[in-house]
């Protein structure tokens, strides 16, 4: 899906037409879930904030300008969310399964695939494995990651090269 | 694996485990569109319109209040802290040590505070997120060696100078000791300097972009052994300033510095202080006021 093909679904949300809902819904819930699960390392309360973010997105829809990537948009809120649960919960989170026990424990899947997740969740640095998803499962330009993390285009290139390295040198 | 096919691997290997809420989402009681906020606007009497300008006067004259009453509390400095890791950070207190200001001394250390709010956090507070991000990006070792870390603290009160020191140096400790490393905090031995002297101190260090603290401990060795100049000095580490000094003063020494296990070495002939004082973990730093998704505002996301 393009960003136009986005940015026409969404305007018909803004109009009150819910039934595109779903397909905004499937385009983008990878990269939500992602970038929540990177800051809480826990899958129930995952799945909550990534609920609050579509109904967040959702209410605050009429304040999504086209400027900016309705993903990266979504992404903040997201993100943001998660920081605020991350705050709140800081003292009491007493989660210590690693991201790579949850994911490999929750589904049946192929080998390959496995290996690959463990090594995404193990081998990188937050920065890289956020960097990676954004790019890999979001779809985000370069461009728009520095524009979302506030951080310098090279830096971002550079980091996403250096984590595409690491993943290829334990595969 | 092909570049490609990794990216595409990836993908695909994350998207299978993503959850779907989709049905949850659509059986909450929000999920709605709200009606567009312009609508409002179009029912707008010229009365409501003239009401919109008086309010914004009103709200002009409340934030010009706020701008003159904020300018009659700004905060006293009454102490200024130079903390030397590697990352050289100074931090600014008021009397009841909290955090007016902290600035980065190097490269090292804005990478410490970078996005990071502190004002009006506790010194403890502000030590902790310190320690914790000096850990994070490695500024912190775990080995057996000790990790060395300077400290100077500059107020004009020597009752809260030295309440301060004691206070940074017990927190430090703690702080590093909770990542499993060994620290050793060195203080800047600048209890007799006068305030002319000081101010003299912190424009070198300055014109040297390096804290007071790292100052003083390339002084000192410089007094030990004048070939070494701050130009030498200023760009080694804080452990590689700390080791020339232990061997200039042991010269007959072969036994590793930072050792504090009562050997020589040891370092004692810079008081230390650990009296306990109590912490402050309630405030939480960041602050993304600005961006959707924070309850603390008033913008998307709230």
């Amino acid at each position: 899906m393009t960003i136009k093909d986005i940015n026409e679904l969404v305007i018909k949300l803004q109009n009150g037409d819910l039934s595109v809902f779903d397909e905004i819904y499937y385009f983008t819930k990878d990269i939500v879930y992602y970038t929540i699960f990177i800051i809480l390392k826990d899958h129930q309360l995952s799945e909550d904030i990534m609920q609050d973010t579509y109904l967040k997105a959702l209410s605050k829809i009429h304040t999504y300008r086209k400027k900016a990537h309705f993903k990266s948009w979504l992404v903040t809120i997201a993100k943001n969310l998660a920081l605020n649960e991350y705050k709140k919960r800081k003292r009491e989170m007493l989660v210590d399964i690693t991201e790579d026990e949850y994911l490999l424990g929750s589904t049946p899947s192929t080998a390959e695939n496995e290996v690959l997740i463990k090594q995404i969740f193990t081998i990188l640095s937050d920065i890289e494995k956020e960097i990676v998803i954004l790019h890999s499962v979001g779809d985000l330009k370069h461009r728009e990651i520095a524009k979302l993390l506030g951080k310098p285009l090279g830096t971002i290139t550079w980091t996403y090269n250096q984590a595409i390295k690491k993943l290829r040198s334990q595969i | 694996m092909e570049r490609n096919n990794l990216e595409f691997k990836i993908k695909e290997s994350l998207s299978e485990r993503t959850p779907d809420v989709l049905d949850k989402i659509k059986n909450s009681s929000q999920f709605k569109v709200p009606e567009k906020e312009e609508k409002r606007f179009v029912i707008f009497s010229s009365f409501k319109k003239m009401s919109f300008s008086l309010a914004t006067v009103f709200a002009l004259v409340l934030v010009l209040a706020l701008v003159f009453s904020s300018q009659k509390v700004t905060p006293v400095i009454a102490s200024t802290i130079t903390v030397d890791i590697n990352p050289s950070i100074q931090i600014t207190l008021d009397e009841d040590d909290n955090v007016i200001a902290v600035t980065s001394i190097n490269a090292d250390g804005e990478e410490i505070i970078r996005n990071i709010r502190f004002k009006g956090l506790t010194l403890d507070r502000a030590i902790e997120i310190i320690i914790e991000k000096a850990n994070e990006k490695g500024f912190i070792v775990e080995t057996t060696d000790e990790n060395v870390i300077l400290i100077n603290v500059n107020s004009k009160n020597a009752e809260i100078k030295a309440r301060v020191e004691a206070q940074l140096e017990t927190k430090i400790t703690s702080e590093v000791n909770k990542y499993g490393a060994l620290v050793k905090v060195v203080k800047g031995n600048s209890g007799e300097v006068t305030q002319n002297q000081m101010n003299s101190l912190v424009a070198i260090a300055k014109e040297n972009k390096i804290s007071v603290a790292k100052l003083l401990l390339i002084k000192k060795i410089i007094l030990l052994d004048d070939t070494f100049t701050i130009a030498d000095l200023k760009d080694l580490s804080v452990r590689e300033l700390y080791n020339i000094e232990y061997n200039l003063l042991n010269p007959e020494e072969d036994i590793e510095p930072g050792n504090n296990n009562g050997e020589p070495g040891n370092n004692d002939d810079i008081p230390g202080n650990n009296n306990e004082v109590p912490g402050n973990n309630d405030e939480v730093p960041g602050n993304n006021d600005d961006a959707p998704g924070n309850s603390n505002s008033s913008t998307n996301g709230n």
